[in-house]
């Protein structure tokens, strides 16, 4: 088999983890779903300039968080909370009850800035390192543990967790 | 507490909200991993294959 076919069948490998970062991003899995057909057209027919052995997974992503951006300029298509319309939505603090579904976590996810939910879902669920969302992200690493920090105290204030924000040890686990 | 611990809805809720935290971006985040890949895109990755071959 060619380079250039492996290259294609790694391309495809990673479509569902760049489905997933997308929703993240989007809030929307139709809008998630044109993200991502966007990063795959773009990411094929630059398989050329991809260099092999390096994260080509990372590669994607960066991509598909330009493709995000620079769309998010153009049309400001994310929506904004103008009316509370997504404050309506936050669910009463899981403590009352002692439980939290799914759907209350997506909900108070939903509310954070992009830039901390890419920070959370690329460290804490994707797997990447610290350096590696750095690089994506295109900012320091300190920004990144920031941006997760402040992610995870927002989260645990809608959601009623206790969280521990204060000290170094902090900014490690996601 | 252990009564806060693996409710019915399959959520567990330790002491430590880090934790609970952590394993629900990953559980948002594994879901959708673990869906199909919609027609859509699966019609575009198609379209791409066969024009590769078309050279």
């Amino acid at each position: 088999m060619m380079d250039h076919d492996l290259r294609q069948e790694e391309l495809v490998s990673h479509i569902p983890a760049l489905r997933a970062f997308a929703r993240s991003l989007a809030n929307d899995a139709s809008h998630a779903d044109d993200l991502v057909q966007e990063t795959v057209l773009k990411g094929w027919s630059n398989l050329g300039s991809y260099t092999a052995g390096t994260n080509m997974r990372a590669w994607l992503f960066t991509i598909l968080r330009n493709t995000f951006y620079s769309e998010f300029r153009k049309f400001r298509r994310e929506v904004e909370d103008v009316d509370g319309k997504i404050a309506a939505q936050v669910p009463d603090r899981a403590a009352q009850d002692g439980v939290m579904d799914m759907r209350d976590f997506e909900k108070a996810f939903a509310q954070l800035p992009a830039d901390q939910r890419e920070a959370l879902t690329l460290v804490g669920a994707s797997g990447l390192t610290y350096d590696e969302a750095a690089q994506i992200c295109g900012c320091a690493v300190g920004t990144v543990k920031s941006r997760v920090n402040r992610a995870r105290a927002r989260l645990s204030e809608i959601l009623g967790t206790n969280e521990r924000t204060d000290g170094p040890a902090a900014a490690t686990p996601v | 507490m252990d009564h806060d611990r693996h409710t019915g809805k399959g959520y567990g809720r330790s002491d430590d909200g880090r934790d609970e935290i952590s394993r629900s971006i990953k559980r948002v985040y594994d879901q959708v991993v673990d869906e199909p890949i919609p027609d859509s895109l699966q019609s575009l990755l198609d379209r791409l294959k066969q024009e590769g071959r078309r050279g």
